[in-house]
């Protein structure tokens, strides 16, 4: 998995790359707890995200709650179909706000 | 009247890439095998002979009909190349035929005979016959007696109004499911089900008391339902699968031997062992985490063949060495490190503690060749937490969660694979990973009893 931070306006952009799963988890958890000592709104972007496991959905859903416990939050944006599936049966869509694309989840933070 | 049913499925691939372990005959309708609706179409016609033409391996198909006896027809069986053409096909079943009339069906094709026209009989096989083609291919056809076609093309058929679906993609295959579960007769459900307003259940169901099913549902049997799922409306579930707490299947098919994992919510979906289907967009996920899906048959197998091959052979192994542990205890203790290891391709982690390797002391080297350094290694294969035999337990680092992830089966074991190869085959560093892409590719339970025993002979030979 790659990440790569792009402030963006109101929010950071965090582009996930590659596989998220039980390897590659605590690398972002561990970035997420840095990034959200002076962030507060995070745009989550996965379009090159090609798989997700449950340890990498539970990852996102840890970095969602301690961005709430902040007066935070985290959208999501571009979830590619494979990983779609994977949000619906675990109803993992019903917490997070997925947007299409990255300019009008930016725009929900104004 | 006879019948010749080839598995020919022509362009409808998608069951071979979807649902790879499942002979395309052997697809299920409402629970029942495509063949079997064939067969229960053939028993209507009053038609007492059906050849079977295989164009793959399916013991599964030959181990479910048989002699047919069950249907009260003969059933025979014959492979054919995947690309033989019907016209060979024919020709290499002629004497099969004989002179009675044939009715032949080829495709994934499903036909509609117990809905509305209950008593639909296929048009006569007088004159010169008729032919169903899909896309320009004969699909189903009936050549009367004596009249064998040179070329069943060019043949002038009649094409007679046949009420056949083409399950020509997975959409299809869901939509025709979700059909034939919705009727009110409910003519297609298999015998030895309760059917009961809409709910269907096989034998062997156990359902926990807050579970709730809304009809319509069919359930096949050794289906077992853990506490407050819901299940239905719409929902399809195969033979030898275990639903997980609180989890929702609704317009869904749960097919044969899956493991659907706890506070899942399954809606118009297939679920395939460990695929996650979409019927809509025919996508695939093969899902690798096994707390979401995965293959009930894997792990039910691998639980009595575990005792049996694993912990058994260990216990023994572990009494024999009892007393050479202990008396060698005395003369030197017994250093140890510990290691983070990945315990299984779901990449959890165990601690593991292995004996030092760098001890060069003599009694280090004959713990090593009466491989006494194992003794304690056996205790974690009695708790099933390592296997005897298998791969290298390897360290958690991301490179070694990589090597995990791509292997066929990861078994960390105390008698790994890799002690059979020649040091000077090996490296330190992963060169040494093609051993553990062999052995999980190679493994078999007998085999792993070999390698114990090389392990044990190479050490005493070699120290």
């Amino acid at each position: 998995m790659k990440t790569t931070v792009i402030p963006s306006g109101h929010a950071v952009i965090i582009a996930v790359a590659g596989r998220l799963d039980a390897a590659s988890a605590p690398q972002l958890k561990k970035e997420f707890g840095e990034l959200l000592h002076d962030n507060r709104s995070f745009i989550f972007d996965l379009k090159d995200m090609d798989f997700i496991d449950s340890t990498g959905l539970g990852c996102i859903v840890a970095c969602l709650k301690s961005a709430v416990e902040a007066d935070g939050n985290i959208k999501l944006v571009n979830l590619q179909e494979k990983p779609r599936m994977v949000f619906e049966i675990t109803r993992a869509y019903k917490i997070f706000e997925i947007f299409d694309n990255v300019d009008t989840a930016a725009e929900s933070y104004n | 009247m006879k019948c010749l049913i080839d598995s020919w499925t022509g362009p409808m691939t998608w069951s071979g890439e979807l649902m790879p372990e499942t002979a395309p005959l052997m697809l299920k309708i409402g629970n029942k095998p495509l063949l079997e609706f064939y067969l229960d179409y053939c028993v209507r016609q009053h038609i007492g002979a059906v050849k079977i033409i295989l164009r793959y391996s399916s013991p599964e198909l030959r181990d479910y009909f048989q002699d047919g006896g069950r249907w009260g027809i003969s059933i025979g069986y014959a492979m054919a190349r995947p690309d033989e053409t019907l016209d060979e096909v024919l020709a290499h079943n002629r004497a099969f035929v004989g002179t009675e009339p044939l009715l032949l069906i080829r495709g994934l094709f499903f036909l509609h005979f117990g809905e509305q026209l209950p008593e639909w009989q296929l048009p006569e096989v007088g004159g010169q016959g008729w032919c169903v083609k899909w896309e320009g291919e004969p699909v189903w056809a009936a050549i009367p007696a004596g009249k064998w076609p040179d070329d069943i093309r060019e043949y002038p058929f009649d094409s007679p109004d046949i009420p056949l679906s083409p399950l020509a993609s997975v959409r299809d295959y869901f939509h025709l499911n979700m059909r034939i579960i919705q009727l009110p007769p409910r003519r297609y459900v298999l015998p030895g089900y309760n059917n009961d307003d809409g709910i269907s259940l096989g034998q062997g169901v156990e359902l926990a008391h807050t579970c709730r099913l809304n009809k319509p549902v069919m359930i096949a049997d050794g289906v077992h339902l853990e506490a407050v799922t819901s299940i239905g409306p719409n929902a399809i579930i195969g033979t030898n699968v275990l639903i997980d707490r609180a989890t929702a299947v609704a317009d869904a098919i749960v097919c044969d031997h899956s493991y659907v994992g706890a506070d899942l919510e399954i809606r118009h979906k297939i679920i395939y062992r460990n695929h996650l289907i979409d019927p809509e967009t025919g996508f695939s996920v093969d899902i690798v985490d096994n707390f979401l899906l995965t293959n009930m048959a894997e792990a039910r197998g691998l639980d009595l063949l575990t005792l049996f091959f694993q912990r058994i052979p260990a216990l023994l192994l572990l009494l024999l060495l009892a007393l050479p542990y202990l008396g060698l205890r005395l003369l030197a203790p017994v250093r140890t490190i510990r290691l983070q290891i990945w315990k299984n391709q779901r990449l959890e982690e165990m601690t593991l503690t292995v004996p030092d390797p760098s001890g060069t002391g003599w009694v280090d080297r004959l713990r090593r060749r009466l491989c006494v350094d194992k003794f304690k290694l056996l205790i974690p294969v009695l708790k099933g937490q390592l296997f005897l035999t298998g791969n290298r337990p390897l360290t958690n680092t991301l490179a070694n969660a990589e090597m995990v992830r791509e292997l066929k089966v990861y078994h960390p074991a105390a008698f790994p694979f890799i002690e059979t190869i020649d040091r000077e085959f090996c490296d330190e560093g992963e060169n040494n990973s093609i051993y553990e892409f062999y052995y999980s590719s190679n493994f078999s339970w007998l085999y792993d009893l070999v390698i114990v025993g090389r392990i044990i002979l190479r050490r005493l030979w070699h120290g």
